[in-house]
């Protein structure tokens, strides 16, 4: 074996520890791999063919292979929507290689991005993207309303400006939202609370859709929506961006600006300043206002960051401020008014266009500080820390008696604190990180709202544990990792008696992840990731104690729903989550083709189950309670993507999920129907400066839920014995919508501008959507045309 | 999981707030007990004070101490029994008893009569009810009401409902806006 390995003119770099041999060869060769553009490509493989060793390109692009022999070899080096490129290469290197790799043909959306921000996910992970050009054709958007375009992603939504990421039929406390590296800590809890998020900062927004509580912890349980703006460190000049968009169904218009540069003359401080803001007035149904909807949103950001080849430091701040109002008529005082409003069939409260924003409305303020530091400690090795503190304030207003309108009826103050440290290594075929992760949250509720607060105040505190490995060796990756966590939480909430009572709990768990992924031939892989992953109840679900208006129910947690726990605190059990993903990805020059399949095992699963009907001053209230159950939710995601000859392309996405709960064989509520989407998209041939205009039709269609738990209908609801999950009316009948858009690129010199014109439901149909937590009252939005600029300057 | 209660808060306490000043940013404060809630708009009984001109006075009470908590509601009778052919003047109260002294919640209503109307409806007994209040824009409120009973008979329902609509009040029931209360009471009228 030594013997052949000497033979050959390179010698293996990296994996001479393992072949035992003690190497003379000290020499390296270094480079950086660039788009077509400039911009860095962070993990690409760069491989010798020879030696059959590599290693990927470091956040900056820049790569190194050491300890090679002196001769000559071939570099290969491949990135996923590049084409792959061969370089020949002779040891000693006189100075550093740049490789510029070109872009295939077709734009790779809704693929595994191997090796791309390899440190927020795990490499055989499905992972689908929202590229720039998506980002660009959705400005705008919310962030639950962008992640639907993937498949398996769903939004769960309240009226149409509060949208919930949902991936594989789980959301809130069950999805990490990682903004710019950073945990997002705000009321997720809330069926209604939307994240806090800017997406104008967003360069790209990727869906990991396998458990990542190896690497975030319980949070990232059913999996992680990433937001990531372009890196600072690529900045190279100033420079910047105006964006804008208008929207007709609301009258809406949203404005962002960024601007960027090097601090100093030296290539080492770069700086970013950024600011949206949003207004929009009440959105429409195709036969009526839905009263009530507007919104408005201002938010800021500023970044500054050094690096050089050793070490890298950033700070970021950033400021995110939304009112959102929630149609009136959705403000339902009990179940007969439920009943009334499912009879109407349309809501009772229709007034004329109003950029006013009145009661019932939620107002939120979240604020962001974060402090980036790595270094590199030797070739092979990286310590990174991150800290982020984040202040969220949160006010919801309701309709209410005796000049209390303006008083908040909730308000909540969240103080957290996230620390994260990671040691990344990265030798060659071996690579892996251990780090920490702690996270200490403080919730208090605003004395004077003259409402029992729905959770109580809390003190959080989280440390957790990791190691990930993963070993590449074509065809073949593994990787692997496990985790130790130990969560305290304090809760300060008062008995019958208003004494003040400070129950704790501590939560000890591991959770483990297993992946692999095999090429079996350049154009066709096939990845599997198998994660165990457990989670504390929320407090939310521990103890919720109040009334849900817009659902007219009663809701309980685990703990306030039973008599006296004061006395006798009941045993709360983890909720622990088996998931194995499964997918298959082709990609060759005109067919790009992914197939997922799921299996994920809940036990204890947490969900709101109708219970009982109570009866009081203000009439009947069905009472959900927070129950533990075992569930099953598995389920299949595709998408395809086609080039017609040069100018046509076709895209089709399908999601489908069953879900069940196990224990009594029944359905759950609020799962996502079976959903395609097909797409057309002509793109027209570059005319002098006009590039890349394309005309596409999309028409997206949702089927009817037909595993809806059964109906009872509020008025029956008092009578209903069963022990069935039961929803209020029928799901809604199935839709489709037709979405038209054109747009086009004007480049002159390295000024660019983007006009795009959009006009989703063209139709104008009346639809509601199962997924939409107030289609009890009215209908989705109608036509909203929307026109959407860009223009980016350096 | 291991559960322990009322313990090491203060020393918690303390280890929080080291943590948190140690940190880069005192964001967080080293907080108080929280005080328990007072719950403004809580309404825990409805009382109908019914005088005929002759006659006893009647009473009906629905009672709920706990608001939206599990104790069911108490209806005192619990069947109120109203004198056949008879006009009673009705006068509706509204108390939060949980308060020390008790609260009467009725002025809050009248305060914002414009926005509030007190609905009726009578099922299988023969009780005709009439406005005998108004509003600053002619409408009905419904605080004081005036009851005619028919004949004797089997029990009905009389379900009473405090529509709360701000803004669209036009004196028709059910009309818009939501339901602030709604308390149905068993009634029979005797010889």
């Amino acid at each position: 074996m030594l013997h052949l390995i000497l033979r050959v003119p390179l010698l293996l770099f990296l994996l001479t520890s393992i072949i035992g041999a003690s190497q003379p060869c000290k020499y390296h060769i270094t480079g950086t791999i660039v788009d077509e553009k400039g911009a860095s490509l962070p993990g690409a493989n760069v491989w010798i063919e020879s030696l059959n060793a590599g290693a990927q390109s470091q956040t900056d692009g820049t790569f190194s292979l050491k300890d090679l022999c002196p001769g000559r070899g071939i570099l290969r080096i491949s990135y996923v929507g590049y084409q792959t490129t061969r370089r020949e290469f002779t040891i000693p290197a006189t100075q550093p290689v740049t490789v510029i790799l070109k872009p295939e043909s077709m734009m790779l959306h809704d693929v595994i991005v191997e090796g791309e921000h390899m440190r927020q996910h795990g490499a055989s992970q499905s992972v689908s993207v929202l590229s720039e050009d998506d980002l660009r054709a959705n400005q705008g958007k919310a962030l639950g309303e962008l992640v639907q375009l993937i498949p398996g992603a769903n939004a769960l939504m309240t009226g149409p400006t509060i949208f919930k990421p949902m991936i594989h039929g789980l959301h809130s406390q069950r999805i990490l939202i990682l903004n710019n590296g950073i945990r997002q800590e705000g009321q997720q809890w809330g069926s209604e609370h939307a994240p806090e998020i800017d997406t104008y900062t967003a360069s790209e927004i990727e869906v990991v859709k396998g458990a990542e509580a190896v690497r975030y912890g319980s949070d990232a349980i059913g999996g992680v929506v990433i937001i990531n703006p372009s890196s600072l460190h690529d900045i190279t000049k100033f420079g910047g961006d105006l964006r804008a968009s208008f929207t007709s169904n609301n009258r809406g218009g949203g404005f962002s600006a960024k601007l960027e540069g090097n601090l100093t003359k030296s290539d080492f401080w770069k700086w970013r300043l950024q600011g949206t803001a949003k207004r929009g007035g009440d959105y429409h149904a195709p036969t009526y206002n839905l009263s009530n909807s507007g919104s408005s949103e201002y938010d800021f950001s500023g970044a500054i960051g050094f690096k050089n080849e050793k070490q890298s430091l950033e700070l970021y701040a950033s400021s995110f401020n939304t009112e959102l109002g929630i149609l009136r008529s959705a403000h339902s005082g009990n179940l007969e008014d439920l009943q009334t409003s499912i009879e109407n069939g349309q809501p009772w409260y229709i007034e004329d266009f109003t950029y006013d924003i009145n009661n019932p409305r939620q107002k939120i303020g979240h604020y962001l500080l974060k402090a980036k530091a790595s270094r590199n400690l030797s070739q092979a090795s990286k310590l990174n820390i991150l800290y982020g503190g984040q202040y969220n304030h949160r006010k919801e207003y309701d309709v209410r008696r005796g000049g209390r309108s303006d008083k908040p009826a909730l308000e909540l103050e969240l103080f957290s604190h996230v620390l994260d440290v990671s040691l990344d290594r990265n030798a060659g075929a071996w690579s892996g990180s251990v780090g920490f992760n702690g996270t200490f949250r403080d919730n208090t509720n605003i004395p004077g709202t003259g409402i029992k607060p729905l959770i109580p105040d809390y003190n959080f505190l989280s440390a957790g544990f990791f190691a990930i490995e993963k070993f590449r060796a074509d065809p073949w990756m593994i990787e692997g990792g496990v985790r130790f966590d130990h969560q305290y939480l304090e809760v300060l909430t008062f008995d019958d008696q208003k004494n003040l009572l400070t129950p704790s709990f501590n939560f000890n768990y591991f959770s483990g992840s297993l992946g692999a992924s095999r090429s079996l031939t350049s154009d066709l892989r096939i990845l599997s990731n198998l994660g165990i992953s457990s989670r504390p109840p929320h407090v939310s679900e521990l103890f919720s104690d109040g009334l849900h208006h817009g659902t007219a129910a009663i809701e309980e947690g685990l703990i306030t729903q039973q008599d006296d726990w004061y006395d006798n605190l009941p045993s709360i059990k983890k909720e622990v989550s088996l998931k194995w993903l499964n997918t298959l990805q082709y990609t060759s020059e005109n067919i790009s083709l992914e197939f997922s399949a799921y299996a994920n095992w809940m036990f204890n699963y947490i969900y709101l189950q109708p219970t009982q009907t109570r009866l009081t001053i203000r009439g009947y209230f069905p009472v959900f309670e927070y129950r533990q159950t075992d569930a099953f939710l598995g389920g299949v995601d595709a998408s395809v993507n086609l080039n017609i000859g040069h100018s046509w392309n076709y895209t089709g996405k399908l999601s489908y999920l069953y879900a069940a709960d196990l224990t009594h064989d029944d359905k759950l509520p609020f799962m996502p129907p079976l959903q395609v989407s097909n797409g057309l998209k002509y793109t027209f041939r570059d005319v002098a400066h006009l590039r890349q205009s394309y005309v596409s039709l999309t028409v997206p269609i949702v089927f009817k839920q037909y595993r809806a738990p059964i109906v009872v209908y509020p008025e029956d609801v008092p009578d209903y014995s069963g022990d069935k999950n039961f929803d209020f009316m029928d799901a809604p009948d199935g839709y489709m919508l037709l979405n038209l858009e054109m747009g086009g690129n004007i480049t002159i010199g390295k000024r660019e501008l983007t006009l795009i014109v959009s006009g989703e439901n063209l139709l104008n149909s009346s639809y509601r959507n199962y997924m939409n937590r107030l289609r009890y009252y009215a209908d989705d939005i109608g036509l909203n045309v929307a026109v959407r600029v860009q223009y980016t300057f350096q | 999981m291991h559960i322990n209660r009322k313990t090491n808060f203060r020393k918690f306490n303390i280890v929080t707030c080291l943590l948190t000043t140690a940190s880069i940013l005192t964001f967080s404060s080293c907080k108080d007990d929280p005080q328990p809630t007072n719950e403004e708009e809580l309404i825990t009984t409805l009382q109908i004070e019914l005088t005929p001109l002759v006659g006893d006075e009647v009473t009906l009470e629905f009672f709920d101490a706990d608001g939206d908590g599990p104790q069911a509601p108490v209806f005192t009778p619990p069947v109120a029994a109203l004198k056949s052919n008879t006009t009673y003047a009705a006068t509706i109260t509204l108390l939060d008893e949980t308060k020390s002294p008790v609260k009467n919640m009725t002025d809050e209503i009248a305060a914002e009569k414009d926005d509030h109307l007190f609905c009726f409806e009578v099922e299988g007994t023969d009780i005709a009810i009439v406005y005998d209040d108004e509003d600053g824009n002619g409408n009905p409120v419904g605080i004081s009401t005036n009851w005619g009973t028919g004949d004797s008979g089997a029990p009905g329902v009389l379900k009473v409902t405090l529509r709360h609509q701000p803004g669209t009040k036009n004196g028709n029931c059910p009309g818009g806006g939501e339901n602030d209360i709604e308390v149905t009471f068993v009634v029979k009228i005797v010889d």
